[in-house]
């Protein structure tokens, strides 16, 4: 009882401690306190906290695990430049080798090139550049080293025909041009040397060795494959016939060599040390005879091991071009046989003169491109060999050397693998016993055709539209913008006047690129776009004039937004009969509105009271328009072009407002060349709204220079749709011009300078803007215009005609009429000249001034000038003439000055002498009697 | 024929100044080309009706030699004193003129001429002397020794007369700036009266401008 009393008591201490111990660690969660949670629960309870998906974490482990399947492997690829080439012509392959550790001239490039007709074991003599009798990779690769190391070299540049006779012979070789490759490229010297080739359907490297000391056979001895010779006739007749048999006894004893054993494996990399022949059985037979052997010459082939520790040996070669036994590539000597197969100068160390030497230019040592001159078929291919970024598992500082391949195709055979220890452990490195022979056989499939091209087939066409925010007229006033849409094709090889251009347009209210109606035919039949297919058509102007009949029958009228696609096809058609082309297009969003930016010269009403803010002006006063904007008419061209981008002077104060009106718009926000554009009518003028908001109205200063231009846009909210809108104008700065111009048509016209005819054949009349014409007793009546438009109002004008001073018979209209005192004779001409001052009103400046800080000095007078010249013309003359009269008309009307006025003066006086002589032989001469009485009376 | 019978006494004096007044009519009508130098005009129609009419006049409708007009060096030594003696007082009197009625003050020569020597040889030589000659073949052989010799000495005072007249009229007016060259109309057509020819009326004429040019250019 004691022993249980002295248990209960222990036990009893051992809970107290126990739920003194749970009272201290467990009474942060009571959840805690219910189990111990397990490791799974913890890293469970860790992904809740850091939010981690399972699936992603899944995800990430999966690529882990074949990360290494997916290395950066060299590759390489070909340009050709031209894409193009002629037969003859020069053509440039250059290779372009990725993912190296190696500078790019640091590498060896051995290019081959195959012409039409020398496949391998095919063609000619002439496809037998090495002379080894049968065509081989080996002979691509001579030709082309051949054109890198001689470029261009004729021997009978340096020296007579006896020279070049004997300039390969012995002792010749003065130049000391050899090269030594190092595995891997120029800069691995000194460095362990482990070859591999990728093997892209599996992802995995594979070491170039070899198991060459697989077999112990001891010395003296080589494994081989012998097979038994048959043995001898035992039974039979002597004399043979129909149906005899023969008996044949055991096997002779000679066995003859039929092969050699190789180490078979099992499974990816077996390394059971499995020995085998495919023909014949394993033995170790001497190696001083080729056999027959006798039984007792051979060996047990009992203890022979393939061994694949320790016995694979790196298996790295070179691939560069070789000669037929005139000496090995590469090994740093190039004597005088080499320069003889080569075709070098054995005087010179760089035949190529591009400071490398012979033998490294046969290597091709940095030779990035290559150059020949194309014939039809050809093909070329390279192999860059350098080291990758990918370490090797050996214990050194190596990386893997490895070669690309033009296609980069090259298919991995004789896999293997062997197992080495490093830093105690038995490290697997898989291998393949590809050797020199076998790389090159890779050579064929990577040839590539220049005109097939490893180059980019697609055309990369980038599409553009001006301007930024275009808007379509849709009343009958066709002041829309005109939309430039530009396609531009980066990488193209030809000229866009080579190329062939295919665009379409779509209509669609949404924003998409794939719908939308194809209005290309509807454009053009409506006149507002023209050629939409055609070479060098690498623009087109789409006339935003859609109206709303037009846009009706699309079912967007009175839409607003509109959105263009216009897409482009570019073709580039070769001579060769190759082709790229490439597509591409661009949305536009389009304000299709009524409402417009109209603008406005302006005023200082309240000059009165120093108050220099601007107000809208009438630019017009004669017309019944109280406020008549500027570019704002569309009769000419000239205005034409105003409404498309509206020409002002520098140092013009212009003004914009929402025309009809702006109902139903808010939110304005004005920009200018993309910058806000403020207006304050405390600070800038009274028709803006107070405290800073914006309004309708806008007011900008001109203060670019000619050449500038201005884009005024506004930002509104359409409260009725609730959808932004906006709408722009251009301002284009240029150097204001007066022009004389006739006021009155019937009395002075300008001369006739006969027809152009444009390219779509419509003829038009081309009239002198110099040159005017009247009939003798005409008003001269003249009117000066001036661009833009408004600079009339704020100027002083001078006119004269042939000198003298005219004054303007209506001033408003800037306009002359003068009647010369003395009508001029037909042929003879006026000069009427106009002068004119241009200062802008005092107020104005002021404005200008105050406001945009303008000064006095940079807005001061300027002066124009205009001059015509006006003949008398005969009624019967141009304007009224025709057919061979108006011809000749004409050519009298343009015969030099000089000679017309020569030509006037000789008929003058010859007329005069004529009619003087004429009358002074009809006066009869005096009698010698009246002569006398004459004389008589003189002396009375 | 008989119609102009009539005319027959005076036929030469009658055709030959019909010739003369047509000539300078056209001169003056002759239309003007706006698109050519007025200048370069005035010199060519000035030499085809000043010059070349006259000779033609002579040679194909008088049937007579170029002497008529006054080409011919007779009296040389008559000629040169006449020079000389009619250059002197003329001068004297333009001085006198300069002095009261500052005819050097509207008198303008070419600025380049006023600057530079070479320029002035140049003009006084080749340009006053053209223009020089020109006048003096058509008033002074044309007007003078051939239409009005018959008239003495106040052949020499019409021509004058016509010659002012006929230069106020092309010219729109005269002017202080034109006195030197009417005070050429009147001693070269002394001279010539006296000679008989007008090259040594030239003479006189350029002699005379090109003293009063000088003496401009000196008080100025």
């Amino acid at each position: 009882m004691k022993f249980f009393a002295k248990r209960r008591e222990t036990f009893g201490k051992a809970s107290s401690v126990f739920l003194a111990l749970e009272m201290v660690f467990f009474t942060v969660s009571p959840a805690l306190a219910i189990h111990i949670p397990s490791a799974s629960e913890m890293a469970s309870d860790l992904e809740n906290r850091y939010h981690m998906n399972t699936g992603t974490i899944q995800n990430i482990s999966e690529n882990l695990n074949v990360d290494g399947n997916k290395p950066n492997v060299p590759q390489v690829t070909i340009f050709f430049t031209p894409t193009d080439p002629k037969p003859g012509q020069k053509i440039t392959a250059k290779a372009l080798p990725m993912y190296f550790s190696n500078q790019t001239d640091q590498l060896y490039y051995t290019w081959y090139i195959k012409h039409k007709g020398c496949d391998l074991g095919k063609g000619g003599a002439e496809c037998d550049a090495d002379g080894s009798g049968h065509v081989t990779v080996n002979d691509w690769k001579v030709v082309a080293a051949k054109i890198i190391a001689q470029n261009g070299f004729d021997p009978a540049d340096i020296g007579d025909a006896n020279y070049v006779a004997h300039m390969y012979d012995a002792g010749k070789d003065t130049d000391d041009d050899g090269y030594k490759a190092h595995f891997g490229g120029n800069d691995q010297v000194n460095r362990p040397s482990w070859c591999y080739i990728f093997d892209s359907q599996e992802g995995k490297n594979y070491e170039l060795s070899k198991n060459g000391s697989a077999f112990d056979c001891g010395g003296g001895y080589a494994p081989v494959c012998v097979s038994q010779v048959a043995g001898n006739i035992t039974s039979g007749t002597s004399t043979f016939g129909p149906g005899d048999t023969f008996i044949e006894g055991p096997g002779a004893d000679s066995y003859n060599s039929v092969g050699t054993p190789v180490c078979s494996k099992g499974g990816d990399i077996a390394w059971s040390g499995d020995v085998s022949c495919n023909t014949g059985q394993v033995a170790c037979a001497p190696t001083d005879n080729s056999g027959p052997f006798t039984s007792a010459q051979l060996r047990s082939s009992g203890s022979v091991q393939c061994n694949y520790d320790e016995t694979f040996i790196n298996n790295c070669s070179h691939l560069f071009a070789s000669t037929n036994e005139s000496g090995e590539t590469g090994n740093g000597s190039f004597g005088v046989n080499e320069e003889r197969f080569w075709g070098t100068n054995p005087q010179n160390p760089s035949t190529a003169d591009n400071g490398t030497n012979d033998e490294a230019n046969v290597v091709g040592f940095g030779q990035d491109t290559f150059t020949w001159n194309y014939r039809p078929g050809d093909q070329v291919g390279v192999v860059v060999e350098g080291v990758s970024t990918i370490l090797t598992k050996h214990d050194d500082s190596s990386s893997m050397i490895m070669y690309a391949f033009s296609k980069n195709k090259c298919a991995v055979s004789g896999k293997s693998g062997y197992s080495v220890n490093i830093k105690g452990y038995n490290v697997a490195i898989p291998a393949s016993n590809m050797d020199e022979s076998d790389l090159n056989g890779c050579l064929e499939g990577n040839l590539v055709d220049p005109l097939e091209g490893g180059q980019a087939k697609k055309l990369d066409v980038h599409v553009s539209s001006a301007p930024d925010s275009p808007v379509n007229d849709e009343t009958d006033e066709q002041s829309g913008d005109t939309l430039i849409v530009q396609a531009d094709p980066g990488n193209a090889s030809l000229s866009a006047a080579q190329e062939v251009f295919t665009w379409k347009v779509q209509v669609s209210d949404i924003p998409d690129s794939v719908t939308g109606a194809d209005i290309t035919v509807d454009l053009q039949r409506a006149g507002l776009l023209s050629s939409t297919k055609g070479n060098g058509l690498s623009s087109i102007p789409i006339q935003l004039n859609m109206t709303k009949t037009f846009l009706d029958t699309l079912g967007f009228g009175s839409t607003d937004p509109l959105y263009l696609r216009v897409s482009v096809k570019v073709d580039e058609n070769f001579e060769s009969g190759t082709a790229r082309s490439g597509k591409s297009d661009v949305i536009v969003r389009i304000s299709n509105t009524t409402k417009k930016i109209v603008a406005y010269t302006t005023n200082v009403p309240n000059v009165s009271t120093a108050d220099y803010r601007v107000a809208l002006a009438d630019s017009d006063p004669t017309d019944s328009d109280p406020l008549t904007p500027i570019c704002n008419k569309f009769a000419t061209p000239s205005d034409k072009l105003d409404k498309i981008a509206c020409r002002v002077m520098k140092n013009e104060i212009i003004g914009v407002k929402v025309s009809p009106d702006a109902a139903n718009y808010s939110n304005f926000q004005w920009l200018i060349n993309g910058t806000p554009l403020p207006c304050s009518r405390e600070s800038i003028s009274p028709q803006c709204a107070p405290g800073g908001t914006q309004n309708e109205y806008a007011f900008f200063a001109v203060a670019g220079n000619p050449g500038d231009s201005y884009t005024i846009e506004l930002r509104a909210t359409n409260a009725q749709t609730g959808k932004s809108v906006s709408l722009s104008r251009v301002f284009n700065v240029v150097d204001p011009i007066v022009e004389i111009s006739s006021a009155d048509s019937v009395q002075v016209w300008p001369a006739y300078l006969g027809e152009y005819q444009t390219l779509d054949g419509t003829t038009y009349q081309d009239y002198s803007k110099k040159n005017f014409q009247l009939f003798t007793g005409n008003t001269l009546r003249f009117k000066a215009n001036f661009i833009p438009s408004y600079v009339g109002s704020a100027s002083t004008r001078k006119w004269t005609v042939d000198g003298t001073d005219v004054i303007e018979s209506d001033p408003a209209a800037r306009e002359i009429s003068y009647v010369p005192d003395v009508p001029k004779a037909v042929g003879s001409a006026y000069s009427v000249g106009l002068a004119v001052s241009v200062v802008q009103p005092v107020e104005k400046r002021m404005a200008l001034e105050k406001i945009w800080g303008i000064t006095a000095l940079q807005s001061q007078e300027f002066k124009l000038s205009d001059s015509v010249q006006v003949v008398v013309a005969a009624t019967s003359d141009i304007a009224k003439a025709s057919g061979p009269k108006k011809f000749l008309a004409t050519v009298s009307q343009y015969l030099p000055s000089s000679i017309a006025f020569a030509f006037r003066l000789m008929l003058t006086i010859a007329l005069l002498i004529f009619t003087v002589g004429f009358v002074f032989a009809l006066v009869p001469e005096m009698s010698e009697g009246e002569n006398e009485e004459v004389i008589i009376s003189k002396r009375r | 024929m008989h119609t102009l019978a009539f005319l027959s006494p005076w036929k030469r004096f009658a055709i030959t100044g019909m010739t003369i007044l047509v000539s300078l009519a056209l001169y003056y009508f002759f239309p003007s080309d706006a698109r050519l130098d007025p200048m370069l005009q005035n010199i060519v129609a000035g030499i085809a009706f000043l010059l070349v009419v006259p000779i033609l006049y002579v040679r194909t409708v008088l049937k007579e030699k170029v002497q008529a007009l006054g080409f011919q060096a007779s009296h040389r030594r008559l000629g040169w004193v006449a020079v000389v003696l009619s250059v002197i007082p003329a001068l004297a009197v333009l001085a006198f003129l300069v002095k009261v009625y500052s005819v050097g003050a509207h008198y303008a020569l070419p600025t380049s001429v006023i600057q530079s020597f070479p320029l002035f040889l140049f003009y006084e030589v080749f340009i006053v002397g053209a223009i020089a000659f020109l006048y003096e073949v058509f008033f002074r052989g044309f007007v003078m020794l051939l239409w009005l010799r018959d008239f003495g000495f106040g052949a020499a005072l019409f021509q004058a007369l016509l010659f002012v007249g006929t230069y106020a009229v092309l010219r729109g007016g005269i002017t202080w700036q034109d006195m030197p060259l009417f005070f050429t109309a009147v001693i070269a057509g002394f001279v010539a009266f006296y000679t008989k020819s007008i090259w040594y009326s030239f003479a006189t004429s350029w002699l005379f401008l090109f003293l009063a040019d000088a003496y401009f250019l000196v008080i100025r």
